[in-house]
């Protein structure tokens, strides 16, 4: 059957648009790929020294995040970080948090999360060896930040007030010790791994790819529709 | 019940399917629009996840009410356009209902 110029021209069109939801079908289907992958549960991996994982030079790296850590240095200033939420599972909590600046070798700094806020400071003098969990910096404020309080754990905030190169992110510390082995204690918030929010839930995701390619199907169909409507209709009256 | 003529006998199984489906995807996208999405991006934010099934159901349900939509238009000899502007309606709320007055209004008076 001998076909029009307008009909070609519709076929290109609705072919092209058919390839275009295709292709968005498939990205909904790498996304379900991605949620399902952020979901997953990722066995901690031995404790490294942070030297080997961080640098003060760069930002953190998504493979350095959640990495159990160890490192030593001393202590510098000490800051509170109000109404941060604690990582637990199941319910949700806030609390005030210590946080310190640690001094590390060759002038390089690191913001360590060492518990809930006490009333009355705790003096620790000379070096500590740190063990915990590495964080990527917080993007959002938690709270108003008065004075020496930060409105955030990032160490973009405290660029100002030191003179020491700073690690991109924070450790949340679960165990302190002198260098004669000592353990320090202080009410510890939990380090569990950070989950990715990649937005949406696996099945959502699959049922966008079902209507994008649905859809392309039925773009398909379009330079047809008026034949086959026409003919549906003839047959019905 | 009144009498169906032929051309309204022909098309009442798909009239019923489109009804039904457009009645369904209005009140999901009603949830969808006014309750999943505000609560996922805006407030009350924990609530959400009582109320993130609404978006995985309306995502599975839709094709469904684009299938119905479809035949109902091919079979009412509708145009492409407003068979796309019909099919479209299951996306916003209140058009699907809007969508689901006219067929039955084309449908009555049919002759």
């Amino acid at each position: 059957m001998k076909r029009s110029k307008g009909f070609i021209a519709q076929l290109i069109v609705a072919i092209t648009l058919s390839i275009t939801f295709i292709g968005l079908g498939n990205w909904q289907l790498d996304r379900a790929h991605d949620v399902k992958v952020a979901k997953r549960f990722v066995p901690d991996i031995p404790r490294v020294e942070l030297e080997s994982i961080a640098s003060v030079t760069s930002n953190l790296e998504p493979s350095a995040v959640n990495r159990l850590v160890e490192f030593s240095g001393s202590y510098r200033q000490i800051f509170v970080a109000p109404d941060q939420e604690l990582l637990t599972d199941g319910k949700k909590t806030f609390a005030d948090l210590e946080v310190r600046l640690l001094e590390l070798s060759g002038k390089r700094g690191i913001l360590v999360v060492r518990g809930i806020e006490s009333l009355e400071n705790q003096e620790i003098i000379g070096k500590v060896k740190i063990a915990g969990r590495l964080y990527p910096r917080q993007t959002a404020d938690s709270a108003k930040a008065d004075k020496d309080e930060i409105s955030r754990i990032d160490p973009a905030l405290i660029v100002g007030e030191t003179s020491l190169s700073l690690f991109d992110g924070y450790v949340v510390a679960t165990a302190e010790e002198t260098l004669l082995g000592q353990e320090i204690l202080t009410t510890r918030i939990p380090a569990p791994q950070l989950k990715s929010k990649v937005p949406g839930n696996y099945w959502q995701h699959i049922s966008y790819v079902f209507v994008w390619w649905l859809m392309a199907l039925l773009v398909l169909f379009a330079p047809f529709y008026n034949e086959v409507a026409v003919k549906l209709k003839h047959e019905s009256t | 019940m009144n009498q169906l003529n032929p051309r309204q006998a022909a098309l009442n199984g798909a009239m019923i399917r489109f009804r039904i489906m457009a009645i369904y995807a209005g009140v999901m996208s009603l949830l969808l629009w006014f309750v999943s999405i505000p609560t996922h991006y805006l407030f009350f934010k924990d609530f959400y996840e009582y109320v993130s099934w609404i978006s995985l159901v309306h995502g599975f349900t839709y094709p469904i009410y684009v299938f119905a939509a479809f035949h109902y238009c091919l079979k009412a000899g509708k145009s492409l356009k407003s068979t796309i502007l019909f099919i479209l309606a299951g996306t916003l709320p209140i058009a699907s209902f809007v969508a689901e007055r006219r067929a039955l209004r084309e449908f009555n008076s049919l002759k």
